[in-house]
């Protein structure tokens, strides 16, 4: 299992929190299971970055069973 | 202890005291405030949130590189969290160094860092009810 966070205009499309049983075999596959789940926040996932231990994680990092895994949409500070 | 995130109103005064130095000829104070309008719709507040733990690990890793970058005596930086008014401080970035060229330059690439990699969102709220996260900064348009 993995616990996945959003955050942002994610949350008006998923949970701030949110397990998943099967952990997905990268973050290009996990990207492609939000988007089918929530297909009108297909353009927001697309230009979202994923962190893992407060660490950006490349498109190929395959998760591991108990990460958090951040999902970033585009920052917006300031 | 989040040292570059806050939930309360920013003391920009105090952090302005702690931000002097005897060998920084030149303190640059940015101060980002919350304007009351946004392409043609007036703004009611902002609000902020961020990915708390990485947000602040981030921030202290810029100061840290643009200190060694710039030879800065001084680096502050801090984010307001949560609902920000209008004229409010959202963000302040402080940058002391031996001579202004240096305070200047790295406290633009402070603030940039922050507005564009550091986790960090807002949610413009208008005056007519409606909301939008992740309104653009100006450089963006440029």
């Amino acid at each position: 299992m993995i616990t996945l966070e959003f955050f942002a205009g994610l949350k008006d499309y998923f949970p701030a929190v949110m397990s998943l049983e099967e952990i997905p075999n990268d973050i290009g596959s996990l990207r492609r299971y939000l988007r089918g789940q929530k297909p009108l926040a297909s353009a927001l996932l697309e230009q979202c970055r994923f962190a893992v231990d407060d660490t950006f994680i490349d498109e190929d990092y395959r998760p591991h069973h108990g990460d958090i895994v951040l999902v970033i949409p585009p920052s917006s500070g300031g | 202890m989040m040292t570059h995130l806050s939930t309360e109103k920013i003391d920009v005064m105090t952090l302005w005291e702690q931000a002097h130095h005897p060998e920084a000829g030149g303190v640059v104070l940015f101060s980002g405030e919350v304007r009351n309008n946004h392409q043609g719709k007036e703004v009611s507040h902002l609000y902020y949130e961020a990915a708390d733990q990485m947000a602040n690990k981030m921030i202290a890793a810029l100061l840290d590189e643009a200190k060694q970058r710039w030879g800065l005596q001084v680096a502050i930086a801090v984010h307001r969290l949560g609902k920000v008014s209008v004229m409010e401080t959202a963000v302040v970035v402080i940058t002391a160094a031996a001579h202004r060229e240096e305070a200047y330059a790295a406290n633009q690439y402070i603030i940039d860092r922050i507005k564009h990699h550091v986790p960090l969102w807002k949610c413009e709220h208008f005056v007519d009810g409606e909301r939008a996260w992740g309104g653009h900064c100006s450089c963006q348009q440029k």
